[in-house]
């Protein structure tokens, strides 16, 4: 694994600041980054730091007794099994746990052309939006510009472009001044896709794929 | 600041508010913040395994004021109390799930009041990221080359240790308090320019410690 979130996107990700979307992905490569996850725990730590400076706000003890009360019929064990420690909230963990065991197959997949699906991610993020791409081995991935960002989280194969080879786990950030020509690894690529805008298709095709993606 | 120079390397000037300085303790060295969170381990372990009422109200007096505190900096006003009373329940439902060698208490306790707010934002579908709270994403030079050093198990909380106290403050308000560049600005009494150059400058050194590859 080569490619990490920047820290900034981690610090945002560790207090709790980062968009849902985001979130999810970044999840999704803080279970399987030992870097990060060593990342993810100094910076919980300065959380935890500052947390012990904040200044005291004082509490009510009726409001401890209250507490003592609730502890009366509540459950041995939280219902929040699993991922429970990831920083996403608890509505998005289906969604992590459908794709962290690949499981790709309940999603309605659209075919763009004849080497490339497409399948929309439902989250109610309001800034981004997310998607699954699915490319056959060696597909050429149709040239795109961004307008905003986009993020990338590999799920399966690889992918590379001009600058490097995309494998499984790697979390790639592309600004919107690339207009770069990705191509599909010899086993084919499934990627989580998370733009703040639409992906524009350039050159062939485009037209269709941009009337399809919208 | 000549202080920090004066006191051992753990230790950190924190002002959090103003010029209110309050000496912190940075994780692990320091004999005396051991002994307190050695005091913090052995509360969780008897609220796990006694289910000790009494260590439970010791953690709640000390760690109840500040849960509250960040709750209420963070605009969650009429919810902070029962924010607070949220994390109090998860701690108790999750006392034997603490691994002392995973996380600090305070840290362990963070990770709760975080994931709680995570979701009580969620469900108002408040979205976090305002252009305000969210500095510029990168700097305009290119840092890849030049900070590209070999250090790839650099931790980051030694990373931490090199910023100054600006830039350590404008961390702690703009990311773990939630706060806009304006209201940060005010409470340090900088400029907003200069909060944002603060952010970008301690990013930056993050960044280098970081290793590895970031497109
Ligand atoms: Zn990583």
């Amino acid at each position: 694994m080569n490619f990490h979130p920047d820290i900034e996107l981690l610090l945002k990700y560790s207090s709790g600041q980062l968009a849902p979307a985001l979130s999810v992905a970044i999840s999704l490569h803080h279970q399987t980054c030992k870097q990060c996850q060593q990342r993810v725990a100094d910076l919980e730590t300065f959380g935890g730091s500052a947390l012990e400076t904040l200044p005291n706000i004082s509490v009510d003890l009726s409001d401890f007794d209250r507490l003592l009360v609730d502890l009366d019929g509540l459950p041995e064990e939280p219902n929040d099994s699993e991922f429970t420690d990831l920083p996403v909230a608890n509505i998005d963990k289906p969604l992590i746990k459908q794709l962290s065991e690949q499981q790709f197959s309940g999603f309605k997949w659209q075919r763009l052309s004849y080497n490339i699906w497409r399948a929309n991610v439902q989250m109610q993020d309001p800034v981004y939006s997310v998607e699954l791409l699915k490319f056959s081995p060696k597909a050429k991935i149709p040239q795109h510009t961004h307008i905003g960002k986009e993020f990338t989280y590999v799920l399966q194969g690889t992918f590379s472009d001009h600058v490097a080879e995309y494998r499984q786990g790697d979390f790639v950030t592309q600004d919107k001044h690339n207009n770069h020509q990705p191509k599909a690894g010899k086993d084919g690529c499934i990627c989580l896709a998370i733009t703040d805008s639409p992906i524009k298709f350039t050159g062939r095709f485009s037209s269709l794929l941009n009337w399809l993606n919208r | 600041m000549q202080v920090q120079r004066q006191v051992p390397d753990n230790l950190v000037y924190w002002p959090v508010s103003g010029n209110n300085k309050i000496l912190v303790r940075m994780p692990n060295h320091s004999p005396h913040s051991e002994h307190q969170e050695n005091a913090w381990e052995t509360h969780l372990q008897a609220i796990a395994v006694e289910r000790s009422k009494h260590a439970y109200k010791a953690l709640y007096l000390h760690f109840a004021p500040k849960i509250k505190s960040f709750y209420l900096q963070q605009g969650m006003r009429t919810n902070a109390e029962e924010l607070t009373h949220e994390v109090f329940l998860k701690i108790w439902q999750k006392a034997h799930s603490y691994q002392p060698s995973k996380a600090k208490v305070s840290t362990w306790i963070f990770t709760i009041v975080r994931n709680l707010r995570i979701d009580y934002l969620r469900k108002k579908q408040i979205t976090e990221l305002s252009d305000e709270s969210a500095p510029e994403a990168q700097d305009e030079t290119n840092y890849s080359d030049e900070l590209h050093t070999q250090r790839n198990e650099a931790r980051l909380l030694e990373a931490f240790s090199t910023l100054d106290d600006e830039q350590k403050n404008v961390l702690q308000k703009v990311y773990f308090e939630d706060k806009s560049h304006q209201i940060a600005a005010r409470e340090l009494e900088m400029t907003p320019g200069v909060v944002k150059s603060r952010i970008r400058s301690a990013l930056k050194i993050l960044r280098s410690h970081m290793g590895g590859s970031q497109l």
